[in-house]
């Protein structure tokens, strides 16, 4: 019965219509868009290149990895739009198909690496003490390492493959973003509707989830948007090192520091294309979370 | 000030204790031991009871806690253990490594301040108009354009087109400055470029901050000239915590210097780091990364003494 009265209530409470709401997601898509063009830009980029990934086999007019040694090294032109490389792949459809590797990357090492440190970051923030003390002197000394030497430590150690590059990523990220989560939720924690939370006997996995979590959702996306680009250059700075995705997986990481560097001089369309993908892409994520963050955060509003 | 110093010296010792564990165990939790993955790149089998000894003659069969009781005992006597690959003791060659990787740091900083800075307060002064957009746009392909593609484009539009080579090796740069400046100016840019993005974007963020402020009003009203007002008031007051973020870039340099010192044959730490790692040298690994890890936590350490001596409202508060 009382289930059933808040139910009803909360439906009352919702009184707009899908049409309302979907005008209202309009008239504030297009105010990002004059009011961010960066921003706008970028998203746009986004959405082409997740686009890529999902249809890669519509778009790309060839199989990454069919072999055609007739036509190795032909120059950018109308039936290979981007070139080939030395054993005829068609380097455009490679470059399409590599988006979906770096996607997945992006997808895989930042979803378990932020979710980690979102969840150790509210735990830390919200609970404190001593469990705080231990989580932050543990981060403080794992940030001593700079990153690409972790991850390279890592990948070295677990044998180089798309899933160890993913599992290391994820980890370098987890110090220094839990601690941004962190202070978040310091703040938050002292706000009154919390207290309110409390005074009712909400137990505390119930703040932490239910009122705690929703409000720092604003900066994790942020996070979350700056640290796919970092994700992709990461892949693509061990794969030149040799510790990145395996060949013939068509990663850009992998298709510019293999075979793209070696034979640079007479073809350098095999490195020109992936690597400016790479750049864009990096680029788009980095201006379009920069634009979130000061959509998402009216207090950073303007600066 | 006396009692804010002791207090953060007090709290990098435990910081830089658990690095020490980290690095150490990041080598052991893992599976395989140091003689595995030594022997691992060599086929021929060996005897188990060669294999015993070998382990005996590093220490290998030793419990965990001596095995790295006896490893910092030695750390703190400055005794880093011996290079498997180059059978000297690992801290001789890490020597040797330090200052090729310091030169690089210390130009790619300067570089880094001389873009970062100006383009940072023009950004600033001409908010959202096409100069902060093409300002940030700029700064933010520092830090996305992968650095090993930059500079293999780079080698080879110096070679092919002005038919020019940065001399090999790294000379010192005070016994022969003009062919030091030649091997590290390129890779130094590089970096600077990607440090420049992050100088950048804060001191965009605290001039914003700071050219809101009611001085920087007061300056104006008294009738300052605009150039006195940003350089005198606020650049000044911006400064402060964009001197902060020089610890963080220590970071950065060394990450950096892994690719660029690889790829512009420079005998620095980063190299040194990564044949490490590939040779699978546990020990210098080891010790690389300690030593990065002490630097990191002391340049943080003398960033924090800085900003507190720049900004008296730190202590007290």
């Amino acid at each position: 019965m009382a289930l059933q009265s808040t139910t009803r209530g909360r439906a009352a409470l919702r009184t707009t219509t899908w049409g309302q709401r979907l005008r209202r997601s309009w008239t504030g898509g297009m105010s990002f868009v004059r009011r961010r063009p960066l921003g706008a830009i970028s998203a746009f980029f986004l959405l082409v290149m997740t686009f890529a990934a999902v249809f890669a086999e519509v778009i790309a007019p060839y199989g990454p990895y069919q072999i055609n040694p007739i036509d190795s090294f032909v120059g950018p032109s109308r039936s290979h739009l981007f070139g080939t490389d030395q054993i005829g792949r068609d380097v455009f459809s490679r470059v399409v198909f590599g988006s979906r590797i770096s996607l997945q990357v992006g997808i895989m090492a930042v979803g378990i690496g932020l979710t980690t440190a979102s969840f150790v970051g509210i735990l830390s923030g919200y609970i404190g003490g001593r469990f705080d003390t231990v989580m932050q002197r543990i981060s403080d000394a794992l940030q001593t390492i700079p990153g690409i030497v972790l991850a390279m430590a890592l990948v070295s150690i677990l044998q180089p493959s798309l899933t160890n590059v993913m599992f290391a990523i994820s980890f370098v990220i987890i110090p220094f973003n839990q601690r941004v989560v962190r202070s978040a939720v310091l703040s938050i924690k002292e706000n009154t509707y919390i207290e309110a939370a409390r005074a009712i006997g909400a137990s505390r996995t119930r703040i932490m989830f239910a009122h705690v979590l929703p409000n720092v959702v604003a900066p994790i996306i942020v996070l979350a948007s700056i640290l796919f680009g970092f994700a992709i250059l990461t892949e693509a700075g061990l794969s030149f090192l040799g510790l990145g995705t395996p060949p013939p997986t068509p990663s850009w990481g992998m298709m510019l520091s293999g075979e793209g560097r070696q034979f640079m001089e007479s073809a350098p369309w095999l490195s020109i294309f992936p690597g400016v993908a790479i750049t864009l892409a990096v680029l788009a994520f980095n201006l379009f979370g920069d634009a979130l963050r000061d959509a998402l955060d009216p207090r950073l509003r303007g600066t | 000030m006396q009692k804010y110093i002791i207090q953060r010296l007090m709290l990098a010792v435990p910081t830089l204790l658990l690095a020490s564990l980290v690095i150490f165990s990041l080598v052991r939790i893992l599976p395989g031991d140091v003689i595995m993955a030594t022997l691992s790149d060599q086929s021929q089998t060996i005897s188990p009871e060669r294999l015993a000894q070998m382990r005996h003659q590093l220490g290998l069969d030793k419990p965990f806690i001596t095995q790295y009781l006896s490893w910092l005992g030695g750390a703190v006597r400055g005794d880093l253990g011996k290079s498997l690959w180059a059978q000297r003791p690992a801290t001789q060659e890490l020597l040797k490594a330090l200052p090729v990787t310091a030169q690089l740091g210390v130009m790619g900083l300067i570089i880094g301040w001389l873009i970062g800075i100006p383009v940072g307060v023009i950004s600033a002064i001409r908010q959202d108009k096409p100069v902060d957009y093409v300002g940030r746009v700029i700064s933010i392909l520092g830090v996305a354009v992968p650095d090993f593609w930059i500079a293999t484009i780079i080698i080879l539009v110096l070679s092919l087109w002005f038919n020019y080579l940065p001399p090999l090796g790294s000379a010192v740069i005070w016994q022969d400055p003009a062919k030091s400046l030649q091997q590290f100016a390129w890779p130094a840019l590089i970096l600077g470029f990607r440090l420049s993005a992050v100088i950048m974007r804060m001191t965009r963020s605290t001039m914003l901050e700071v050219i809101r402020q009611d001085y920087i009003r007061t300056a104006r009203a008294k009738g300052l000239s605009e150039q006195m007002v940003i350089y005198r008031h606020a650049l000044k007051n911006a400064m402060i915590p964009v001197v902060t973020i020089v610890g963080a870039q220590v970071g950065i340099i060394v990450g950096g210097a892994v690719i660029l010192e690889t790829i512009f044959a420079l005998p620095g730490v980063g190299r040194l780091t990564f044949q490490s790692i590939t040779l699978r040298d546990y020990p210098q690994i080891q010790a690389n990364i300690l030593v990065i890890a002490t630097l990191i936590v002391f340049m943080n350490l003398v960033v924090d003494l800085a900003y507190a001596w720049l900004d008296p409202r730190i202590r007290y508060g």
